[in-house]
């Protein structure tokens, strides 16, 4: 079975094809990163004024590089939710009338449930089950995975979301936006001895995280290190972005391990693109050298938004196939109340 | 020739299949948005019409202006549609198509553009005077030799001593213009919209000058 999976929910349009028999074998993806930049965040508004550009172009070059035509398709996976409704209504309008158009059934995914099973499109992939950590800029979950469909969210972010704490306090530091990324780049050259911020929530008996402070505590440390030296030098930023980074990679991979003792579940998996962070897959690596858990990510090119992830879950619920044409989408929509596939 | 449009640039869908001199057509209110009553209702004119899509010779869209997530309903629709049978699709501004419905040499059309403005432009013998252009709705000239005010609003509109008539764009009404020529088609990749309202947002450089302004 061949499957066109379709990605507009928020600022990246993914197209791609995955077949049950040979896997992934087309992935287009155009980001509108640039585009946004200039407006300090993503526009919902220009968001969708480019989706619609880049759909069609885009599935054309998804067919071109895996040799295939629009006939050999067997299912259109669109992501319905959650996300920007306005963006969201772009992918599917166009994934539902090219479908009425081939008459084939359409599979409505789930766009964190794409992420989740982002990681089994990698070798190895993990069997099931795996605890699941979901870290991006709108989400932060720890959850217990034991099949497709089958999610219990066993904690997450009371506030910020990991990848959002990561942009806000690059914008506190005066980073260009989307900063996240330029974060931890600068924290790669910072000193991890030189200042150190509060682990919120470390040690509560739960596995829920909070992020929102520690743009505080950046504040005030950015306004002592001022104080002290008259300006902030590029060590210092380097030294802060450092301290930041150090203390939210601590708390995931702290409340990863705790979730993965309380649960009995001996392997996990990261999605999400916060995912990509290096110094997070690192303390993952180590801890799970340290305690013999195995660890899985998405290949680095999964771990932002993409029509991969979309065509992979509609894969997995072709059983949820259905006649194209009436649609709505979720711009909000509770990952644990997806049937089990 | 055979057609099938497609118009969601305001509160009603239209939907136009036309097998030569025969029109199978209907404008319905939405209830429950463009995206649950569009293709249903493309389906159900193709059936009554007896054709199927690959016998279409083209798509004709409503380009816009209009309200901004309806159009691109209708425009992604055209795009599916059009992709999976290799059919040219035509896009017409719906002013165009207004002042063709009005029946009349010489019209100001208007279409609701929310907060408070419309999009305008006017018209003689079909062709546009003036670019489509966002303005005021307490604000809104009609110049003086033309004596009727046509659009989806024109009736909530003062606009003394001009004849007013409130027209939506209509699918069947598209056909029929394009039969007149004039319109070129595209292939779906280029099929884009108008939206003339084109700033939506503040740049950061922008947000940062009205804090301190």
């Amino acid at each position: 079975m061949l499957v066109l999976g379709i990605e507009s929910s928020c600022d990246e349009t993914g197209v791609a094809l995955y077949d049950t028999e040979r896997g992934l074998i087309a992935d287009q993806l155009h980001s509108q990163m640039a585009m946004h930049a200039e407006y300090g965040g993503v526009v919902p508004e220009l968001a969708s004024r480019d989706h619609i550009r880049r759909v069609t172009p885009l599935t054309r070059a998804c067919l071109a590089e895996a040799g295939k035509t629009l006939q050999d398709i067997d299912a259109i996976a669109y992501t319905e939710g959650p996300g920007l409704g306005g963006a969201l209504l772009v992918g599917a309008s166009f994934a539902n009338a090219l479908a009425v158009g081939l008459n084939i059934p359409v599979i409505s995914v789930h766009h964190l449930e794409g992420h989740l099973l982002s990681p089994l499109l990698a070798d190895p992939r993990p069997a099931f089950p795996f605890l699941a950590l979901l870290v991006s800029g709108g989400h932060t979950q720890i959850m217990a995975v034991r099949g497709v469909g089958d999610y219990q969210i066993l904690g997450e972010t009371l506030d910020d979301a990991a990848g959002e704490a990561f942009d806000k306090t690059a914008k506190l530091l005066g980073l260009p936006y989307p900063g996240g990324p330029l974060l931890s780049k600068l924290a790669e050259e910072g000193d991890p001895e030189r200042f150190t911020l509060p682990r919120p929530m470390l040690h509560s008996d739960n596995l829920d995280m909070s992020f929102s402070g520690l743009k505080t505590a950046v504040l005030m440390l950015k306004k002592q290190v001022e104080a002290e030296y008259g300006s902030i030098d590029e060590q210092a930023r380097k030294d802060i972005c450092r301290a930041f980074q150090e203390a939210i990679v601590d708390v995931l991979v702290s409340k990863c391990v705790k979730a993965l003792k309380q649960h009995g579940l001996q392997r996990i998996v990261v999605a999400g693109g916060v995912g990509a962070n290096k110094q997070l897959r690192a303390a993952l690596d180590a801890a799970a050298a340290k305690r013999r858990f195995g660890v899985f990510y998405p290949p680095l090119k999964l771990c932002t938004d993409n029509g991969a992830m979309i065509a992979f879950a509609g894969a997995m619920r072709l059983q949820y196939a259905r006649t194209a044409g009436s649609f709505t989408v979720k711009p909000r929509w509770d990952l644990s109340t997806l049937p089990k596939a | 020739m055979k057609y099938l449009a497609i118009d969601t640039s305001n509160t009603h869908v239209s939907i136009a299949v036309a097998v030569d001199e025969r029109f199978f057509s209907a404008t319905l209110p939405v209830v429950n948005g463009h995206s649950e009553e569009t293709l249903p209702l493309i389906q159900r004119l193709l059936t009554d019409s007896g054709i199927g899509l690959a016998e279409l010779d083209g798509i004709i869209y409503g380009q816009g202006p209009g309200a901004f997530t309806g159009l691109r309903i209708g425009c992604g629709i055209a795009q599916g549609l059009a992709l999976a049978h290799d059919l040219p699709l035509i896009p017409v501004p719906t002013l165009d198509v207004i002042a063709f419905q009005s029946g009349v040499p010489a019209v100001q059309v208007v279409m609701d553009a929310r907060m408070n403005e419309v999009y305008t432009a006017s018209y003689r013998d079909g062709v546009a005077l003036t670019p489509i252009t966002l303005q005021a709705r307490g604000e809104l000239t009609v110049p003086a030799d033309i004596p009727v005010l046509a659009g989806d609003c024109a009736q909530e509109l003062t606009c003394p001593g001009k004849t007013v008539y409130e027209l939506r764009p209509d699918a069947a009404s598209y056909i029929r213009l394009v039969r007149r020529g004039g319109y070129a088609a595209v292939a779906p990749e280029a099929a884009g919209l108008l939206y003339i309202r084109d700033k939506v947002a503040l740049t950061a450089a922008e947000q940062q000058a009205r804090k301190h302004g």
